[in-house]
């Protein structure tokens, strides 16, 4: 190797070291579509995005996004270009994001009925009239697919028009494939004593339990592929994005994470039709809204097992199961995603909501 | 973050094991997958938990006694007594909220929300208006049509002439008659007038009654009354 050649990879690596410092140290500008608040309650916010199609273009029906509980919902506008949220807006969606935000000790009672009927109910209220429609689309991912669910069979007559389940944990009866089930089992975790310390189920502990579930790809195996790519600029940006999200974790409200692990993880009530909200049971037969239920095949978090059943349950008759590849994540923010899941979700809802 | 890319193969110290890493990571990341799915993990995992809350606890439950009593020497609320105000506040907005909404369909119901319908409504009568013009255009260019046009164009031409030729202004002089002639009757006497304007005024009303009375012969018309 000769002086000049020495001279030059040095620089690079130099170069290298300092993209990575700024990639660990920093926060990349995410969720970044224009919108604008149309109502909040407590900390949970009901946003609106501004249309990027021509009127003549817009679909009539709105979609509201709903997320989990636990993570911030930026990752479904996750950086320009790259946002399934501007993806939506460009094909005429007018299209709402509720936010539930932080929860803090106050709201440490929270359970299922405070946000299937109380808050969703009233965000979708407020939703209508802004968008001056009785019918609507609800999106739900995650642990936000569980309470759309809940409330699309608490209030069928809500107007509810199109109902879409990405990655949805509804059904819990295979133990041995769910490894959250395992962890969260009574003879090793005692959920009172953990709220009764925290209140809220603290937001490190829960990302732990995320990470945890593949420990080699996200403690190892993520950060080699930065490494690997740090001359790479458009991977560097997608993994700065992404690990901002991933790093902005939230506590979630002990009342709720109580129920979800005793009434659905240890005795799967939701779809064995036994959850009662409110003194009211939650009859899935009762959804009569078009489903998509999308399922990820290389979901570790919520494995394809959990998602399938809910088809038989609901008395919907225009149904869809969408299996696609990919993780519970990846498969609507990873690389993958602008290809295959969300033209087919836009493919699914457009005639659906004219 | 750097937009650099380097184009070559640069020094990296990791270059030397990658084929290894990489030809090992997918083993060892199966086996980890099954390691913290196995009930030994759960186990191991729920007992370090535990034991960490039940070491935790009687520091936590001091702290917190502590506090709470250094809040109250202080006469300051404690964590308790904010957390009832928030969940207060909460139940409060959720009244607001659903006033608002009662004020909205109120709204509706008056008529005099929806901006966005009524605007709506206003383009559709709008798009409508221009449908109608541009037919009425359409109609207007046919042959039919354009007779008509002419002949309206005649007909104006000739109310055009008899208004040049102060027609206007001898009509009003015979209503005026006709009015005087009608108040005279009223009160049952003779109109007032001068014989040659008597005469001029009879003479067309006498022509018109006989033309009447020659095509309508058992009608009684209105000359009967002016008369």
């Amino acid at each position: 190797m000769s002086p000049a050649e020495a001279t030059s990879q040095f620089a690079a690596m130099e170069d290298k070291l300092k993209t990575l410092s700024k990639v660990l140290t920093t926060k990349a500008a995410i969720a970044q579509t224009p919108r604008e608040v149309v109502w909040t309650l407590n900390k949970a916010k009901l946003y609106r995005y501004v249309p990027m199609a021509p009127p003549e273009a817009r679909h009539r029906t709105p979609l509201l996004l709903v997320f989990a509980l636990m993570n911030r919902p930026s990752i479904l506008d996750l950086r320009p270009g790259h946002s399934f949220v501007e993806h939506m807006l460009k094909r005429g969606y007018d299209v709402y994001l509720l936010d539930w935000g932080v929860p803090g000790p106050e709201d440490s009672r929270h359970r299922f009925e405070d946000y299937t009927l109380e808050y969703m109910p009233r965000a979708i209220r407020k939703l209508k009239a802004v968008s001056n429609v009785e019918e609507f689309s609800l999106l739900g991912w995650c642990i936000g697919a569980i309470l759309t669910t809940i409330y699309a069979a608490l209030r069928p007559d809500d107007g509810l028009r199109n109902l879409l389940l990405l990655t949805a944990p509804l059904d819990f009866s295979d133990k041995e494939s769910i490894t959250f089930a395992k962890w969260t089992n009574e003879r090793y975790f005692d959920v009172d004593k953990v709220l009764d310390a925290f209140g809220n189920m603290p937001a490190e502990i829960i990302n732990y339990g995320a990470k945890a579930l593949k420990p080699v790809e996200n403690y190892v195996g993520n950060y080699l592929r930065l490494w690997d790519n740090l001359d790479n600029p458009n991977v560097v940006e997608a993994w700065h994005a992404m690990n901002t999200w991933v790093t902005d974790n939230i506590p979630m409200a002990g009342g709720v994470f109580r129920e979800l692990i005793v009434d659905l993880y240890r005795n799967n009530k939701l779809i064995e039709n036994k959850l009662v909200i409110r003194g009211e049971a939650v009859d899935l037969s009762k959804i009569r809204a078009n489903l998509l239920t999308v399922i990820a095949e290389a979901d570790h978090i919520t494995p394809p097992c959990q998602s399938g059943s809910i088809m038989e349950k609901v008395g919907s008759r225009d149904k869809e199961l969408f299996r696609i590849r990919g993780g519970h994540i990846g498969i609507m923010a990873g690389s993958g995603a602008a290809k295959n899941t969300w033209p087919h979700i836009d493919a699914w809802l457009a005639p659906r909501s004219k | 973050m750097s937009d650099k890319k380097t184009t070559g193969a640069g020094f990296d110290f990791m270059d030397p094991w990658r084929g290894m890493r990489e030809a090992y990571m997918e083993a060892w990341s199966k086996s980890m997958i099954e390691a913290v799915n196995s009930d030994q993990y759960a186990s191991a995992t729920g007992t370090m938990l535990d034991a960490y809350l039940t070491a935790s606890a009687p520091f936590r439950e001091a702290v917190e006694k502590a506090m709470a009593q250094a809040l109250e020497q202080l006469n300051l609320p404690s964590r308790a007594d904010l957390t009832a105000l928030a969940e207060r506040l909460t139940n409060v907005e959720m009244r607001i909220d659903d006033l608002d909404a009662a004020m909205h369909r109120t709204e509706v119901a008056l008529g005099r929300s929806r901006p966005d319908e009524t605007e709506r409504r206003l383009a559709d009568a709008e798009a409508a208006l221009e449908r109608i013009e541009r037919r009425i255009e359409q109609a207007a260019a046919q042959p039919a049509f354009a007779a008509i046009d002419k002949r309206l164009d005649k007909i104006e031409a000739g109310l055009h002439r008899i208004h040049e030729a102060g027609a206007d202004d001898r009509l009003a002089a015979v209503l005026d008659q006709l009015s005087r002639l009608e108040a005279s009757l009223a009160q049952g006497a003779p109109p007032a007038q001068s014989a040659g304007r008597r005469e001029a005024a009879a003479r067309p009303e006498k022509e018109r009654s006989a033309r009447s009375e020659k095509e309508h012969p058992k009608k009684e018309t209105a000359k009967d009354v002016t008369r």
